[in-house]
């Protein structure tokens, strides 16, 4: 059996709570979780409001967000066991190896940036392509994701845009640098049934298209905690 | 220049005159500024157009010299305490932690000290001269503006593409100018228009209370100083740079409204 693409052992998450008027507390919240996933599967993370999905999710990018922290376990990506390695090295494997598309895009998209410079930015600030080669890449991407006009989409800036095509243009972010591993943390959750819809047909289409390309073995990995969602693009599920 | 709302328009038109008058004084001003040319308090003639002053000086040329006194002067603080007032509110709220609550602190401390006293107690110490002048309104005003920049920012940074920017091992720099502040200029700029309308009135406050621009040199508030008594005998010298103290302040208000309005529809209305 080959080695897994992302295999997580006894994670152990924490985080520091301030109740009013009283002295900050420790608490848990993931209690060890072990799970592998296979290069080119989907796996599906479901878990009630609060349960630690997107925080389990971060995890495989080595990454506590604000005062979360990640106390005990491992987390094997490509064979590494990512939470020993220092800062220097976890940003090579952030954007390059691994990417992640957030619930929001309209607050992690810079408003006062164009689309274009922000999709491509990571493969080109990794090394990954050159900037001609990720904009041709950007706009394939587009088109993939069946975004209108794909070759000027990236000059507008991301008001310019609708949210679910926002969303679509995150995907296409986390994509552009031929990642091997996307953490999707909710990427449908502010659309509307339709557009979900429409996303998660674009995203299923866009890693069967990228699976296809030869020069790319391994495959990406979206996380989706609504179970129809789940049930809809998954090959496996965790609850 | 088709889509520029008529308040905008009337807004420009006056502002525009009012810093040409003040860049082209010497070549429009009819008399020298503190050259006596007639008798005290004239009415308007075709040799004096808007009479003279207390002393006999023409009030068109004072008028125009000192226009560009107090603009050169609010200018010149407005954008001294933009400088620092929004670098160091940026800083702070990119900072966070204690490095905010000193600075913050040490801002909430000069603001609670009302900055007239504030100026006044200075500028009895002090030579009262241009330099010290500017320097002393854009200290006290880049508090104000620390206080927005940091309200403004503090909202900034916790967006996912300011921690994708750390996460990536940005310096401080970058943060500060090429992710915050695009993404706050639109109320700076709203800011900067009343932030100088302020340094124009605090600036004439002082040239009026004796404390500003020193004679001979000219300056709307220290020409109300200097003709205020001529109100009691019906004569209007006093009135004039009243007059361009308000138009100033209301088409540099038009002006400031317009940008905002314009910069808000580029960013879909966050601002």
């Amino acid at each position: 059996m080959t080695e897994p693409l992302l295999k997580v052992r006894g994670l152990k998450i924490g985080a520091t709570a301030y109740p009013p008027g009283e002295r900050p507390v420790a608490i848990k919240i993931v209690h060890g979780v072990d799970f592998d996933l296979e290069a080119g599967k989907v796996l599906g993370l479901i878990g009630e409001s609060g349960a630690g999905k997107s925080t389990i999710g971060l995890s495989a990018m080595a990454y506590g967000r604000g005062g979360v922290e990640i106390t005990g376990g491992e987390v094997w990506v490509n064979g590494r066991d990512i939470l020993k390695e220092n800062l220097r090295s976890l940003r090579r494997l952030r954007g390059a190896e691994v990417t992640y598309v957030s619930q929001s895009a309209a607050a992690s998209f810079n408003p006062a940036k164009k689309i274009m410079d922000q999709v491509t930015e990571a493969a080109i600030y990794q090394n990954k392509f050159s900037k001609s080669e990720a904009e041709e890449r950007a706009v394939e991407l587009f088109r993939k994701l069946g975004l209108p006009d794909p070759e000027n989409i990236g000059n507008r800036y991301p008001h310019q845009v609708s949210g679910g095509q926002l969303q679509r243009c995150m995907t296409a972010l986390a994509l552009c640098p031929e990642p091997d591993l996307v953490v999707f943390d909710e990427p449908t959750t502010a659309l509307d049934v339709t557009t979900q819809i429409d996303v998660l047909a674009a995203i299923k289409e866009a890693i069967a298209a990228t699976a296809l390309k030869p020069c790319i073995s391994r495959m990406t990995s979206p996380w989706s905690h609504r179970s129809a969602t789940t049930s809809w693009c998954c090959n496996k599920a965790k609850w | 220049m088709k889509n520029i709302p008529i308040s905008a328009m009337i807004g420009l038109f006056f502002t525009g005159l009012y810093f040409l008058m003040a860049i082209f004084a010497p070549l429009l001003a009819p008399y020298g500024m503190a050259e006596i040319v007639g008798d005290v308090w004239e009415p308007s003639s075709s040799q004096f157009l808007l009479g003279t002053d207390s002393i006999g000086r023409d009030l068109l040329s004072r008028m125009i010299y000192g226009g560009r006194t107090t603009i050169f002067i609010a200018t010149a603080a407005t954008i001294l305490s933009f400088t620092l007032g929004s670098v160091l509110g940026f800083f702070a709220a990119v900072s966070g932690g204690w490095v905010d609550q000193v600075i913050s602190r040490f801002v909430d401390l000069i603001m609670s000290i009302p900055s007239l006293i504030f100026a006044l107690v200075v500028l009895s110490v002090m030579p009262t001269t241009v330099p010290i002048l500017i320097l002393l309104m854009g200290l006290l005003d880049s508090t104000r503006v620390y206080r927005l920049a940091r309200a403004v920012a503090v909202d900034i940074t916790v967006m996912d593409y300011v921690e994708a920017a750390r996460l990536r091992g940005e310096k401080i720099g970058w943060i500060i100018f090429r992710e915050t502040l695009p993404n706050a200029l639109s109320p700076l700029v709203a800011e900067m228009g009343l932030r100088f309308i302020f340094a124009v009135l605090f600036v004439s406050t002082l040239s009026f209370l004796g404390l500003g621009v020193q004679p001979p040199q000219a300056d709307w508030g220290g020409i109300v100083k200097e003709n205020k008594e001529g109100i009691n005998y019906g004569i209007q010298a006093a009135l004039y740079p009243a007059y361009a103290i308000a138009t100033l302040c209301i088409s540099i208000n038009l002006v400031a409204d317009w940008i905002l309005n314009r910069t808000t529809s580029l960013k879909g209305g966050r601002g």
